[in-house]
C-alpha cells in the first residue's frame, strides 16, 4: 500500500481511511457519513462505469448510488465488501443499460482517444490543478478502457476500485485465476502501448 | 534482458501494481495507473445530492418498490401495522381510517398472500426487523389508532415528527389532540391497550385484493444484491 502521492507509485488508499469511519455510521443512517461514503467510493464507480457504458456513465452511477441508498442500511461488511458490492451493483446497472441500450461495451467506450494523447498525461506530482489532474485522469481511464473488455474490467477492479483478485472475480463472475490473468495481460498491454509512444 | 525490461512485466510485478505497490515498473504505465486512481474531481461528485435523497428516502421497515414514492412507503407502514392489531387488512380497510392510498398500499403489500398462514402472520414477517415475539394480535376498541400509534412509534422512530406530516397519520393527530399530543396519545392507547386475540377474526383476503405477489424485486436485474456474502436484506422478500 502506499500511502500519500509524494511517493512515485500508485497512491491507494486516498479515501479509504474516510470510508472506514464513514461506513459503518452511514450503515446506522448518518447522512453525513453516507456522503462520506459517497465522496470516497463514487469516483472509482464513476471511472469503472466510464469503461462499460461511456458517457452514460454518470447516469449508470446515479442508478447505483439509488440502490446503494435504498440498501445500505442493509449491508453488513467491511469496506472491501462495500466496495465489492458497489461494483457489483455498478456492474448489474451497467449490463441492464447495454441490454437496453443493445450494443457492446467496446462501442460505447469514450472514442478518439489515441495512445499519443497519453505522452501529455499529467504525472501524479502535477501541480498544475485539478482539471488537468482530472484530464489526466479521463484519459487513463479511457487507455484502459481500449483493452479487450475482460481485461479492462480486471485492471479497473483491482486499481481503481482496489479490490483484490479474489473479490474483483466475485464482482465478474469469474475464478480468481482468470482475473489476475486478465488484469496481468491488460497490464502488460498497456505497458506496451505506452512504451510505443515513446 | 535491458531492452525488453520495459516492454515485458512479469506476472508478480504485475500483482504488485494491481495491489498498489511501489515496484520497478515502466514509468509510463505506473504514471498511467496513478491517474487513473487520483482522487475524485469535483466533476465525478455531481451526483451527491441525489445519492442523499435516496439514502434520506429510504425507510427500512417495509419492503417495496424503489419507484414508489416514499410517502406510499409510510403509508404502508401504517397500514401494515393497523394489519397486525387487528388480523386483517379488510378491518383496516373497513374502519375507513386510512386514506385510500394506504388501503391500496396495505393490498399491495399483502396481495399474493397464501390464505393457510393468515394475514396477520404475514404482516408479522414484514415487521421482523422490528418486531419480534408470537403474537401481534391485539383485541381494542380503536384497532386502527392503536396500530398508527405502533406504526407511529415502530416504524418510523427515527422521524417521527417528519412522519406526522404524512396525511396516513391525521387520523392519530385528531384523535391525539395535536401533533404534539401524538407521543402522550399513544403511550396511553399502548400503555392501557389489552393484549389478546381478536374478537373477530377475518378469514379470507380482502374482495378488492389485487392479484400477484408483491414486487420484490424493484428495479428488473436479476440480482439485486449480486455478491450475496458482503450483505443481507433483511425483511426484503
Amino acid at each position: 500500500m502506499v500511502e500519500g502521492s509524494a511517493t512515485p507509485g500508485v497512491p491507494r488508499t486516498t479515501r479509504d481511511d474516510d470510508l472506514e469511519t464513514a461506513l459503518p455510521r452511514a450503515i446506522d443512517g448518518d447522512q453525513v457519513a453516507f456522503a462520506e461514503v459517497y465522496r470516497a467510493v463514487q469516483p472509482g464507480l464513476l471511472r469503472y462505469l466510464r469503461a462499460l457504458v461511456g458517457q452514460d456513465a454518470d447516469d449508470v452511477a446515479s442508478e447505483t448510488w439509488l440502490h446503494i441508498g435504498r440498501d445500505i442500511r442493509a449491508f453488513s461488511g467491511d469496506t472491501d465488501g462495500f466496495r465489492a458490492w458497489a461494483a457489483t451493483i455498478a456492474r448489474n446497472r451497467a449490463m441492464d443499460h447495454l441490454r437496453r441500450q443493445r450494443r457492446r461495451p467496446v462501442e460505447s467506450l469514450p472514442g478518439g482517444v489515441l495512445p499519443e494523447d497519453l505522452t501529455s498525461l499529467a504525472g501524479p506530482d502535477d501541480t498544475e490543478g485539478s482539471a488537468l489532474d482530472a484530464l489526466a485522469t479521463a484519459r487513463a481511464i479511457a487507455l484502459i478502457a481500449t483493452l479487450p473488455p475482460d481485461q479492462a474490467e480486471a485492471v479497473l477492479l483491482r486499481v481503481v476500485l482496489g479490490l483484490d483478485a479474489k473479490a474483483a472475480a466475485r464482482v465478474l463472475g469469474k475464478r480468481a485465476g482468470a482475473v489476475r490473468t486478465a488484469a496481468y495481460r491488460g497490464l502488460r498491454s498497456l505497458a506496451h502501448t505506452l512504451d510505443e509512444t515513446h | 534482458m535491458c531492452i525488453f525490461r520495459h516492454r515485458r512485466i512479469d506476472r508478480a510485478t504485475a500483482e504488485r501494481l494491481l495491489a498498489g505497490g511501489l515496484v520497478d515498473a515502466p514509468d509510463g504505465l505506473v504514471t498511467l495507473l496513478a491517474a487513473a486512481v487520483a482522487p475524485g474531481h469535483p466533476s465525478e461528485l455531481s451526483g451527491e445530492t441525489r445519492a442523499l435523497a435516496a439514502f434520506r428516502a429510504e425507510r427500512p421497515v417495509v419492503p417495496t418498490t424503489r419507484s414508489r414514492p416514499v410517502i406510499t412507503k409510510i403509508l404502508a407502514t401504517a397500514a401494515a401495522a393497523v394489519v397486525v392489531s387487528v388480523g386483517g387488512v379488510s378491518f383496516a380497510a373497513s374502519t375507513g381510517a386510512l386514506p385510500s392510498k394506504a388501503q391500496a398500499a396495505a393490498h399491495n403489500v399483502f396481495g399474493g398472500l397464501p390464505p393457510a398462514h393468515g394475514n396477520s402472520a404475514h404482516a408479522k414477517s414484514q415487521h421482523a426487523k422490528h418486531a419480534t415475539g408470537r403474537s401481534a394480535t391485539h383485541g381494542t376498541p380503536s384497532p386502527s389508532l392503536v396500530g398508527l400509534c405502533q406504526a407511529y412509534n415502530s416504524g418510523v422512530a427515527k422521524s417521527k415528527g417528519k412522519a406526522l406530516d404524512n396525511p396516513a397519520f391525521t387520523v392519530l393527530i385528531t384523535a391525539a389532540g395535536g401533533q404534539d399530543q401524538v407521543d402522550a396519545y399513544c403511550l396511553t392507547v399502548l400503555a392501557g391497550h389489552p393484549s389478546g386475540p381478536p374478537a373477530t377474526r377475518p378469514s379470507g383476503p380482502p374482495a378488492t385484493h389485487p392479484t400477484g405477489p408483491p414486487a420484490a424485486h424493484p428495479t428488473g436485474p436479476p440480482v439485486p444484491h449480486p455478491t450475496g456474502s458482503p450483505t443481507a436484506t433483511p425483511g426484503r422478500p
